[in-house]
């Protein structure tokens, strides 16, 4: 079941959100913001999400496997959906099943059963080769631990999802390009990961995610692994990226604060939406 | 599917992961193949520089010397000994010739005495009770006369053409005939002087044995010495017989002093060069002498020593008839300076010799000629001052074009054109396959063959590439060059290469394989993130097995370089001595020919890199295959 907010818990999140700022002034100047956001959201119509189409339609969907002898259940019968251009924030603890969803989303696994359509398509029933295509067109991925080849220069690393989508060199180093310079690294593109701050990773990270201008975005903890301040940037960045490209995003976090920039949180509790 | 070149940029990557454990797996592998590629490399060379080397002397030819060893199925007198029959024939011609004596003793006015003859040849034997040939017989005239007459009406003769009918390329070309007078002897004369000391034994003077100072000579079809002659202005009408020396012997009778043993092989080739060229001053001499002259001349020399010893002693009473020894430089006949015999000695000699006409035992009268020969070419030989384990040595055993050991070859074909008062028939007309004991010699005859695989077979049949005895006492050998130990060698060596191969494939297959697996198991969390972005099953298959061609391809780089490096370290080591050696070997007229110990045109180099690529593309299979089928969710859980 989803869940609205109350005033206690609104009273909670009011107060965690003036722990991060060192005076109120810059909580005021940070609410500006986001109220010049959301006003721009707004004049622009790029989310009119009461009306926008179904991009995520999770339905009835159970994951289990067997660990030994024992069966765990990681999802249970679970049911829900995702418009598009909605940034939607999956929480839950340590072993709710939110991972397990998020990779079903993906296409990364398979249900035990249930169906998974994204964008008018039931992945469940593609085979591996389809899904693969369909995953690289439609979905991008961003992990917590960044996963970029290091090995590879930044642009190289950027351009990799598109090497699979069999995208020309010359256009996806212009994509490459542009989107450093939508996640401001263009002036790390020729660096290797091992010379850029966790946050510059995970910010490449998200561009190579973005690189085949998928419709949905699935990241799995990404501010995981970064302090709060370059977390914040993260999240403003799913923000901007929404804003810029219309892109659905589901977040995959343990953090209260990213959950409070979504629209929507989707809670689990032992393989079930609470 | 992802695109090659992309395949490429993400393969390189796993390259540079693990470098020490790679670089071990390159290191290992590369080292293998290298050393295999290093044999390949120097083989090829070496085959390649027989090659070149293949119009020097005879190694474009295929011919095998087929001798049928002596007296194969002929009468033999000791098995023989207690043959009844024999014997009893032997009684009956030993009592002939004592009536025949008998006879021309009366006739001649002769003392002869019976009694005084000679034991009969046949005796008791001890052992059986029975008439036996006595030991004394083998010496016996009558008994070798009937033993030879035996074994000439037994002797059935080497019929070549039927021996080797089976083989349809093979065409005799003639008989390996050694120079051997049927009467008499042919003895070489050093420094151009006969031996005339008293104690020269006539054994000393054997046609046949190849000494210091005396040479075998050998009449050979033309087309065998034409690739060795290097004299273009022999004059047969000098009535000189052209010989084609070995190269050794060339260079003594020029008088050349032999190059020491430190020489440099600039120096040694050379010397080849001048000796080819000057082959034409090498003039040598031979004195043929019949059984009489041989015994006219030993009478000669006993009795010049005899006076000179006696010289002194009042005793001693000269000889009627005074002998006159011949120029040592003539090869001349014994002449006769005084004769005081009476009229009644004179005709006793007579009457003498026509009884000994009438018996049988007349010597004849003294034939002596002088045979000068001339160089006209130069052949291969195997004595050289180098240690028997030097590069150049060992090329010159194996691979020689020689005309026979140390003998002399005089061309057919040459020899024709001599006229005829200077090559006697009593010298050069081919003998009776008889010895003077009535056993026959070995009988040998060249034959080629256009086909190598036939020739190889006929060697086969005698006991292997390097020829022996077969059956019916025949043996068979290569005649001329090594060009069937090459092939065999090349044969041999490609064999033996393919399990080389084999076995250093299958070490590479484990190493590589390890590797391959390895890399493919530690990069299982990134296979999973590229399957994440986009990438399907075929497309991780494809990165991998780019990643092992990338792999293999490095191996064989390192491979082919250190094959390389190590033929041309041996090449630059040891090339200039394989020249040297081949030079002498081939005795070649083109001593500009390179021996060379480094060639890369070869197919095998290649075939072994896309082998190499082949066993490394192999080795990742497994692991690839296995790999795909990783469940992406499962590898990222358990790396996080």
């Amino acid at each position: 079941m989803e869940v609205g907010r109350g005033e206690k818990e609104n009273q909670e999140l009011l107060e965690s959100f003036l722990s991060q700022f060192d005076t109120l002034e810059d909580a005021v100047n940070a609410l500006q913001d986001y109220a010049e956001r959301q006003n721009k959201i707004r004049r622009t119509g790029s989310r009119t999400l009461s009306h926008a189409a179904t991009v995520v339609d999770v339905k009835d969907l159970a994951k289990s496997y067997k660990l030994g002898r024992q069966k765990i259940t990681a999802l249970n019968d679970v049911s829900t959906q995702v418009r598009a251009g909605e940034f939607v924030a999956i929480t839950g603890a340590s072993g709710s099943g939110k991972s397990t969803l998020l990779q079903m989303i993906g296409g990364l696994d398979r249900p035990s059963s249930g169906s998974v359509v994204i964008d008018g398509k039931d992945i469940a029933k593609m085979r591996d080769g389809e899904l693969s295509r369909f995953r690289g067109q439609t979905i991008g991925f961003v992990f917590q631990f960044f996963y970029l080849q290091p090995f590879l220069r930044v642009e190289t690393n950027l351009e990799v999802p598109a090497m699979f989508a069999r995208i020309g060199r010359r256009e996806r180093q212009t994509q490459a390009k542009n989107l450093a310079q939508a996640v401001a690294i263009d002036d790390r593109l020729r660096h290797f990961p091992r010379e850029l701050s966790g946050g510059q990773m995970q910010r490449a990270a998200i561009a190579r995610a973005l690189m085949n201008q998928p419709k949905i975005l699935l990241a799995d903890e990404p501010t995981g692994n970064l302090d709060s301040k370059n977390g914040a940037a993260i999240i403003e960045l799913f923000e901007d990226i929404r804003e810029r490209f219309g892109t659905t995003i589901i977040v995959v976090t343990h953090d209260p604060a990213v959950a409070r920039r979504a629209d929507r949180e989707i809670r689990l509790k032992d393989g079930v939406i609470l | 599917m992802i695109r090659f070149r992309d395949a490429i940029v993400l393969a390189h990557t796993k390259l540079r992961v693990r470098r020490i454990r790679t670089g071990i797996a390159v290191g290992v592998s590369g080292l293998l193949f290298g050393l295999l590629l290093f044999v390949v490399i120097v083989a090829q060379g070496v085959f390649d520089s027989i090659d070149r080397f293949s119009d020097e002397g005879l190694n474009d030819r295929t011919i095998l010397q087929v001798t049928r060893s002596g007296g194969a199925g002929s009468f033999n007198l000791y098995d023989e000994r207690h043959n009844q029959e024999f014997i009893a024939e032997v009684r009956v011609a030993h009592d002939q010739f004592v009536k025949r004596k008998q006879a021309a003793a009366k006739k001649y006015d002769i003392s002869y005495d019976p009694k005084t003859e000679d034991p009969s040849p046949i005796g008791i034997d001890p052992d059986t009770k029975q008439p036996a040939i006595s030991d004394a017989g083998y010496s016996s005239d009558i008994v070798n006369k009937a033993a030879a007459a035996r074994s000439k009406a037994e002797y059935k003769p080497f019929d070549i053409k039927k021996y080797i009918h089976s083989y349809k390329s093979a065409r005799v070309l003639g008989e390996f005939m050694q120079v051997a007078p049927s009467d008499g002897y042919l003895s070489y004369m050093k420094d151009n002087k006969e031996k005339l000391e008293t104690d020269a034994d006539p054994s000393r003077l054997n046609k046949n044995i190849a000494t210091d100072d005396s040479q075998a000579l050998t009449v050979l079809e033309g087309s065998l010495t034409k690739p060795f002659i290097s004299s273009k202005n022999f004059d047969a009408k000098k009535g000189e017989i052209p010989v084609v020396l070995p190269y050794s012997h060339a260079e003594k009778l020029l008088g050349l002093k032999k190059l020491d043993a430190d020489a440099s092989n600039e120096q040694r080739v050379q010397r080849l060069a001048e000796v080819r060229e000057r082959i034409s001053e090498v003039k040598a001499s031979f004195c043929y002498r019949n059984e009489a002259s041989q015994s006219r001349l030993a009478e000669a020399t006993m009795q010049v020593s005899d006076i000179k010893r006696n010289q002194t002693s009042k005793d001693y009473q000269r000889p009627s008839v005074i002998y006159k020894l011949p120029s040592e430089n003539d090869c001349g006949a014994v002449t006769i300076t005084s004769d005081t015999r009476t009229a009644a000695e004179k005709k006793q000699a007579t009457q003498r010799e026509l009884y000994e006409k009438e018996i049988g035992t007349w010597p004849g009268d003294p034939q002596q000629q002088k045979i000068t020969v001339r160089g006209v070419g130069v052949s291969s030989d195997f004595d050289t001052s180098g240690s028997v384990w030097s590069i150049s040595e060992f090329i010159k055993s194996m691979l020689g074009s020689h005309l026979g050991y140390e003998a002399w070859a005089i061309p057919a074909d040459l020899l024709a054109q001599v006229p005829l008062e200077y090559r006697p028939n009593a010298v050069f007309e081919k003998a009776d396959n008889l010895d003077t004991s009535g056993f026959f010699m070995y009988e040998t005859h060249l034959v080629e063959f256009a086909d190598k695989v036939e020739a190889r077979q006929l060697l086969e049949k005698t006991g292997g590439i390097f020829g022996g005895y077969g059956d019916d006492d025949v043996s068979v050998l290569p005649f001329g060059s090594g060009i069937l130990f090459v092939d065999e060698l090349r044969r041999m060596f490609i064999e033996f290469m393919v399990w080389v191969f084999v076995a250093i494939g299958s070490v590479a297959l484990i190493i590589l394989g390890a590797i391959i697996g390895r890399t493919i198991a530690d990069g299982r969390r990134e296979s999973a993130v590229f399957r994440a972005i986009g990438a399907r099953r075929v497309d991780i298959g494809v990165i991998y097995g780019t990643y092992a061609l990338l792999l293999s391809l490095r191996v064989a780089l390192f491979a082919l370089l250190l094959g390389v490096l190590g033929a041309l370290i041996i090449h630059v080591a040891y090339g200039e001595q394989a020249t040297f050696g081949a030079q002498l070997a081939y005795a070649a007229s083109d001593t500009s020919v390179q021996f060379s110990l480094f060639s890369l045109a070869t197919w095998y180099i290649p075939l072994i890199i896309l082998a190499i690529v082949g066993v490394g593309m192999l080795s990742s299979l497994i692991p690839i295959l296995l790999g795909a089928r990783r469940n992406p969710i499962r590898d990222m859980r358990d790396d996080t």
